[in-house]
């Protein structure tokens, strides 16, 4: 007697069913037979959905002080051409918008800024920035050799980012298919046994400051491409650090943000587990899931220069962490000298390998 | 007077003692040189006059060069004997060969019975080895029979001359190091350089990406490594489930070593003259 249990062939996906005569489950599409243990456990491991953190969660702390405006001395400069807002110290009296450049710029009431949990400040001052770039110009081969000469530098602003960093204790469960394989040899014939095993992992990790720049107008490229801050210098938020510096106020909400996070916690967390299964000759991924656990979003000011410079009639956008004088930026490519290179060494390269292959054959 | 008159004479002597010498020298370089000057012998008459004149010049050229005989005999019959022993006693009967060992080669076609014989010897055993005789036999027996025996010699003494050249050069042709006609080795050098090509055009797109590499620096952060709280990664639990297997065959393909049971060299046979060795191959048309 059949028993008639509804369970999916681990090997082609097909409905199941027991075996009376072999005891055995055997799928009777692909004629693979398995114990039923084997198709329980296969089962039980089966994650049907992924699952990323959910930041939305009870479990997730965030603060929700706003700051006060008037009381703080601080005001939103608003562009009436590109729509930026920044902010600033009243005295700071801003005389261009630090994203467009345009001029027209109103004076507003600070209101729904939220006061950041700590800040970086700025180590680095505008002659750092400066010097920085004429380093990040030198040592490039394919770089126009006029950019060097013909740029000029548009405009330089010091800006304090605002980022939200996620904090993340969370349970993670993976589960990948693996081979092993093995080969012999038996008479004239070559056999090759592949097993397929389920390997299933669960275990707990956590991230700290996961950082993801919560400005619409910055370039998120360009923000990750300025990590790591060193966060055992962040401080304690205080109005006065913003003198002589531009702060973006956020345009992202922590919620809009934390998918950025969250799929560079994924990736960390499935290599992690990844480096921990040996054995096979093959393991590939099939479903991961995050939860978490215990999750802390804090906002937080990080230092940046903004440099803008002007090559033929176009922007080149740089940036410099304010605190480790990481310097980024890509730089235009000059076609010719990157035709004569390659030219060059695609010459050189096959008349010396023509030549090794005369001489060796 | 007197005197004069008698070293007159001593003079005399002298010069006459030195023409003896000079052709008694002559004489000894001849032969050393050839023993046998007629490289064509065409007694079956498969060539015309032109055809003979022209033969014989190249292969006179040849052997001087390399100094081993090559020669083409054509005869009507082999009067009863095989093939072989015909050459090969054809051959030394005739004086052919240089130095002491008859070094040389003959390509000896007999009409009565559609046969052809190699014939080599001495030092032209080792130039052509038998798996150089089979590239001789290959290329001129679809001459032999269409009827262009003019053609088939002008072949033989082309792959004659590639075949001494190949030994000056420190290396014979043989089954370790094998003849490609020109075609071939046009094919095989063009090849050889686009593999070349192809080595400079990976190099250049290798520069070219480093160098690119150099101009960018911006790039999206996916993970975040640095981020994860030291010692927080703690597997909890671990199954490891054997699902299935799967076996596959694949037929193991055995190397068969094409060219019958030898390796290299040449198989040789007793002959008449020389160094009493000689190597060879017959064949039919």
């Amino acid at each position: 007697m059949a028993d008639i249990l509804e369970y999916k062939c681990p090997c082609c996906g097909g409905a199941i069913q027991f075996d009376s005569a072999t005891q055995k489950m055997k799928c009777p599409y692909c004629d693979t037979e398995f114990e039923v243990d084997t198709l329980r456990q296969f089962e039980e491991e089966n994650i049907e959905e992924d699952q990323d953190p959910s930041w939305s969660a009870d479990n997730v702390a965030q603060s929700g002080d706003e700051l006060d405006g008037d009381q703080e001395g601080l005001v939103t400069y608003v562009c009436e051409s590109c729509g930026g807002q920044i902010v600033a110290d009243r005295n700071m009296a801003a005389s261009s918008c630090p994203y467009c450049g345009n001029s027209v710029i109103v004076t507003k009431q600070l209101s729904g800024m939220l006061r950041p949990d700590f800040v970086i400040p700025f180590k680095l001052d505008k002659k750092a920035a400066e010097d920085r770039l004429r380093h990040h110009l030198s040592g490039k081969v394919l770089l126009p050799s006029l950019f060097k000469k013909e740029s000029r530098i548009k405009e330089i602003k010091g800006i304090y980012v605002p980022f939200w960093l996620y904090d993340c204790d969370a349970q993670a469960d993976i589960r990948c298919r693996a081979t092993t394989i093995n080969s012999w040899r038996q008479g004239d014939y070559m056999y090759t046994e592949t097993r397929h095993y389920l390997v299933a992992r669960s275990g707990d990790i956590g991230f700290d400051k996961v950082p993801a720049d919560g400005s619409l107008m910055l370039d998120d490229a360009l923000m990750d491409s300025l990590e790591p801050y060193d966060y055992s210098e962040a401080v304690d938020f205080q109005t006065a650090y913003l003198a002589g510096y531009f702060a973006d106020k956020y345009d992202q909400s922590s919620q809009d943000c934390a998918p950025r996070a969250n799929s560079r916690m994924r990736a960390s967390t499935q290599s992690a587990f990844l480096s921990t299964i040996a054995g096979y000759a093959t393991c590939v991924p099939e479903h991961m899931n995050i939860q978490l656990k215990q999750g802390r979003i804090r906002y937080a000011l990080l230092p940046v220069w903004l440099l803008d410079t002007v090559y033929k009639g176009q922007t080149y956008t740089f940036a410099m962490n304010g605190q480790t004088g990481k310097f980024i930026g890509n730089l235009p490519t000059d076609k010719g000298k990157a035709f004569a290179v390659a030219g060059g060494v695609f010459a050189v390269t096959t008349l010396l390998s023509w030549l090794l292959m005369n001489f060796l054959l | 007077m007197k005197t004069e008159s008698a070293g007159r004479r001593l003079a005399n002597r002298q010069l006459k003692l030195l023409v003896l010498l000079l052709l008694g020298l002559y004489c000894f370089g001849l032969c050393a040189s050839a023993a046998n000057d007629t490289k064509v012998v065409d007694e079956a008459g498969l060539l015309t006059y032109e055809e003979e004149q022209e033969l014989q010049e190249r292969l006179s050229g040849i052997a001087e060069e390399y100094q081993s005989d090559v020669v083409v005999a054509t005869v009507d019959s082999c009067r009863g004997m095989d093939v072989q022993s015909f050459t090969d006693r054809y051959y030394y009967e005739n004086g052919y060969g240089y130095g002491p060992e008859i070094d040389g080669i003959i390509l000896l076609v007999s009409m009565q019975e559609r046969r052809f014989h190699l014939a080599t010897r001495g030092s032209a055993i080792d130039t052509f080895t038998d798996y150089g005789l089979e590239v001789i036999d290959d290329e001129i027996t679809p001459y032999l029979r269409e009827g262009e025996y003019a053609k088939a010699f002008e072949t033989f003494a082309d792959l004659a001359e590639e075949f001494l050249e190949e030994d000056e050069n420190g290396l014979p042709y043989d089954t370790n190091h094998v003849y490609e006609d020109r075609s071939a080795r046009l094919v095989n050098s063009m090849i050889h350089f686009m593999f070349a090509m192809g080595i400079g055009l990976f190099a250049a797109i290798v520069t070219l990406v480093v160098l690119f590499q150099q101009l960018r620096s911006v790039h999206v952060k996916n993970e975040a490594r640095d981020y994860v709280r030291s010692g927080s990664f703690r597997v909890t639990r671990a199954n490891d489930i054997f699902l299935y297997r799967t076996v596959s065959r694949r037929k193991i393909e055995r190397e068969n070593s094409s060219g019958g049971g030898h390796g290299g060299g040449s198989m040789t046979h007793s002959a008449p003259g020389g160094g009493g060795r000689a190597g060879g191959r017959s064949g039919s048309f």
